[in-house]
């Protein structure tokens, strides 16, 4: 409530604001006073919603909740809310049983999981979760429509399936390596043994999804979702907002939320508003919020963590002309150079006022395999002045530019031109080329720039999702190694380590297949990022881990998420 | 008038389908293959060459063409959404131009109060105070980003007048209006900006005729000779300059649609540019086109309306 004399402020304010836009700067200023002595002061009601409701702010509407089409952090954070798979992971990243009843029996060679249900899972629409359900719902990722026909491909038959399923258009094609034993217990074999294949029954795309539901309603399933996960979606109005209702059903308890709703913002200043006005209980703290609230009266509500992601400039080695192709020693002394060039640490804690940090290679920190021992990689203008003299291009002399290529979003723009800054210091000159998603995704699957910005989110926290996606050979263009990097060590380093099921041998492989990686500077290794939010003091039991992306919450424990309307602040 | 208004329509035909052979080339030459964006950047390529030939993507750009119109103009259908499962075009747009539309209404009913009473007194009282305070913020008002605008009173406004900051909630006639109040007016206040301009320059001028001198020295009253014989004729220049406002209030309020959070059309088409939704794009455009030819057929009615010479010259 506004006493009429904070009104009257307000409208002085706007007006004057109106009147005089070179007064623009002062905005953010009005919102935020600096107080003599101690933090500055910001404003932010903290009044949680009176029907127990956790109210999350989206930038985007979800495109589709349908588990085998999402693929984007949107979808992807409703879905976990809606969905349930075989198996989860705890705080600390450990898979751990979900719809399965026990982790799965794996046969020596490591091909046959043997899986029990849990007998007492119910959809939303009341009917018990049984085996034939969990083949059908993975099956389904073999079909024409779905967005991650990778994940089931090492499965028996699945590339069979898969092949036939583009003519037959058959919604759930048959994998004859998923085996139904019981009403509660199932079978998967795969074609060869791959230790990392357990984390994707524990992804949303693989989630249980009723038959019949699909059945009857096809496509519309994606826009009527109905699963087994702590929440129900009751409500969706495309671009404007979803009502999530708490499932007091749920398998593992009823949550103590009412319910989950989210409103579409695009704008995030807005969205900072609604969040300091007592209308979101969460917010992505973007360019500007994370540092100014960090050092403030509500430093309380700062959260952060380390995201499984990583940040990178690749270089295409087959780029024809590009003197930064190629595994000659020159171009490896180039690309060396490069990664010795950049002020990673100026990047950031400055620039991204603390959102990120130096990578020290490849892995992050929560992957399977990370490397806590290297060190992170450090400036050397020197030496990488040095290094360019070796390659044949002394303070750069004769180096051909090259363009960076780079898309439209976030702080991608900012990142490129300190980097050529930092290039232009030691003599390398690169022009930067910026394209819009779409554009700049299709041109680098097939291979058109000689250098180019990109980032890997982790779908699962094994080393094997970063290592065999981006650098074997046989994933090279739009499977994911865009560098078209090609090292047959490498290659076979990766493929050791599907045999091995020691898991102790497994990660010293793709350890060696890492640093073996990092040897070669097919990349420059730029940073690691964290996921930074705001998060209103009364809420409860909101533990992300790194597979979190900033306000969506995938595996969190939503269950357990409560609202203790005593604690305002 | 109804031989003109068909005539009129029948003229709009052929822009129509230029219109909608521009649009469609266009979309088919911008980079992003259909099947992949629907399928996703990882996709295999035998399912995103499967889902490409299923929604014809592989046919001839003039086979694609040649189904596009047969949908189109006989079942009025604008095909099925690349990125979102399960909706049609059709129902995408009419949700995204419902709101658009009354965003617009009332944009305008602000734009038409303020522009025209602000460029009317200003014309009446040529040169005062009230002239040069009303063209002042006219300036303003033309020179002002409405993004700036739009956050400011989500800052500043929305609170002090008990509004909601952002979103649209048309669970009632009434919460839909709240919801409107804000974009309506920074969308109007920026649109009456220029015809507060207009109507003073065109009510000058007509207020200088001979029939304006006639009327007073026949002893009418002030207030008739401004409203009924200098606003009538002053009318047309207006008409257009509304006609036109209209219409880009309806197809690009995007900037007022992404700050206020509102589901409009604007919003919607950039998305699904983002998102390289073909089918979604190309209604998008489409829609838009119809609009803006249809608002343009209005307002070259109503000339005839206002003045009958426009309907006899042409008949």
């Amino acid at each position: 409530m506004f006493s009429e004399t904070l009104r009257f402020q307000r409208l002085f304010r706007f007006t004057a604001l109106l009147l005089f836009p070179l007064l623009a700067g002062g905005m953010t200023g009005c919102t935020s006073q600096p107080s003599s002595s101690g933090p500055k002061e910001i404003q932010s009601v903290a009044a949680p919603s009176p029907e127990n409701i956790f109210r999350i702010p989206l930038m985007t509407n979800p495109p589709d909740l349908d588990p085998i089409l999402v693929s984007d952090t949107t979808s992807s954070g409703v879905a976990t809310k809606l969905f349930t798979s075989l198996f989860d992971y705890t705080p600390d990243l450990e898979l751990e049983p979900c719809l399965a009843k026990e982790m799965p029996t794996i046969s020596g060679d490591g091909r046959v999981y043997d899986i029990q249900l849990r007998d007492d899972v119910r959809f939303t629409n009341g009917r018990t979760v049984t085996a034939a359900d969990m083949k059908y719902s993975i099956q389904r990722l073999a079909s024409v429509r779905s967005k991650r026909t990778n994940l089931v491909e090492k499965i028996v038959g699945a590339k069979e399936a898969i092949a036939g399923a583009s003519k037959s258009q058959e919604v759930s094609p048959e994998i004859p390596g998923i085996e139904v034993v019981g009403d509660h217990s199932l079978r998967i074999t795969l074609i060869e043994s791959s230790p990392p294949f357990i984390n994707k029954l524990a992804m949303v795309n693989t989630a249980a999804v009723p038959r019949e539901v699909i059945e009857e309603i096809g496509d519309k399933f994606s826009r009527n979702p109905v699963g087994s996960g702590p929440f129900t979606l009751t409500e969706w109005k495309e671009g404007v907002s979803l009502k999530l209702t708490a499932n007091q059903d749920y398998f593992e308890g009823a949550p103590k939320l009412a319910g989950i709703h989210y409103r579409v913002i695009p704008e995030p200043l807005a969205q900072l508003e609604e969040y300091k006005a007592g209308n979101f209980d969460i917010l992505a703290a973007t360019q500007g919020v994370y540092p100014k609230w960090k050092n403030s009266n509500r430093a309380n509500e700062v959260r952060f963590w380390p995201s499984l992601a990583v940040q990178y400039y690749g270089f295409n080695l087959k780029k024809e002309g590009s003197p930064y192709a190629g595994y000659s020693d020159s171009a490896r002394k180039l690309r060396e150079a490069i990664n010795l060039a950049v002020d990673r640490k100026f990047l950031g804690e400055v620039l991204l006022e603390g959102r990120s940090y130096p990578a020290n290679g490849i892995l992050p920190p929560g992957i399977f395999g990370h490397n806590s021992e290297r060190p992170a990689f450090t400036q050397d203008v020197e030496k990488a002045k040095a290094l360019l003299a070796e390659a044949g291009y002394p303070n750069g002399e004769g180096l051909p530019p090259v363009d960076l290529w780079f898309n439209t979003q976030g702080d991608n723009a900012k990142i490129a031109q300190a980097v050529q800054a930092d290039l232009k210091k030691v003599g390398i000159e690169i022009g930067l080329k910026m394209l819009d998603w779409a554009a700049f995704i299709e041109a680098t699957d097939a291979g058109e720039p000689p250098f180019f910005r990109l980032g890997w989110v982790a779908s699962y926290p094994d080393a094997e999702y970063f290592l065999a996606s981006l650098f074997h050979t046989k994933n090279q263009g739009s499977q994911g190694n865009v560098s078209f990097y090609s090292n047959p060590e490498v290659d076979k380093l990766i493929d050791d380590s599907y045999a091995e099921t020691d898991p102790d041998k497994r990660v010293e492989l793709l350890k060696q297949a890492e640093s073996r990686i990092i040897a070669d500077s097919p990349w420059l290794f730029l940073l690691f990022g964290q996921e930074t939010v705001l998060l209103k003091p009364y809420v409860r039991n909101y533990n992300p881990t790194g597979m979190c992306d900033d306000v969506q919450g995938n595996y969190v424990r939503w269950h357990l998420v409560e609202i203790d309307a005593g604690n305002q602040g | 008038m109804l031989a003109y208004t068909l005539r009129r329509l029948f003229q709009a035909i052929p822009v129509i389908l230029l219109v909608t052979l521009i649009v469609f080339l266009l979309n088919a030459s911008i980079p992003g293959d259909p099947g992949r964006i629907r399928l996703g950047q990882r996709a295999d390529p035998a399912a995103v060459d499967a889902y490409n030939e299923q929604r014809g993507y592989n046919d001839p750009l003039i086979i694609q063409y040649g189904k596009y119109l047969w949908r189109l103009f006989i079942h009025f259908d604008l095909g099925e959404s690349d990125v979102k499962a399960g909706k049609s075009v059709n129902e995408i747009l009419e949700d995204a131009f419902l709101v658009t539309l009354r965003l617009a209404l009332l944009s305008i009913v602000v734009a038409l109060f303020i522009g025209i009473s602000a460029g009317v007194l200003s014309a009446v009282k040529s040169r005062s105070i009230i002239d040069y305070v009303s063209m002042l913020v006219a300036i303003l008002g033309v020179s002002m980003p409405v993004f700036w605008l739009g956050i400011l009173m989500i800052i500043y406004v929305a609170p002090a007048l008990g509004l909601p900051r952002t979103g649209f909630d048309d669970s009632s006639a009434w919460t839909a209006l709240r919801s409107l109040a804000m974009p309506a007016f920074a969308l109007g206040l920026l649109s009456s900006a220029t015809i507060a301009r207009l109507s003073r320059s065109a009510m000058l001028d007509v207020m200088t005729q001979d029939y304006i001198r006639t009327a007073r020295s026949k002893g009418v009253g002030e207030a008739s000779v401004v409203l009924k014989h200098g606003m009538r004729n002053a009318a047309i220049p207006i008409v257009t300059v509304v006609g036109n406002s209209f219409g880009y209030l309806l197809v690009g309020a995007v900037l007022t649609e992404t700050v206020f959070a509102l589901p409009g059309l604007g919003r919607e088409v950039v998305e699904a540019i983002k998102m390289r939704d073909r089918e979604l794009i190309t209604g998008g455009i489409l829609l838009m086109s119809f609009v803006f030819i249809g608002v343009n057929l209005l307002v070259d009615l109503s000339y005839a309306w206002f003045d009958p010479r426009i309907r006899d010259d042409r008949s």
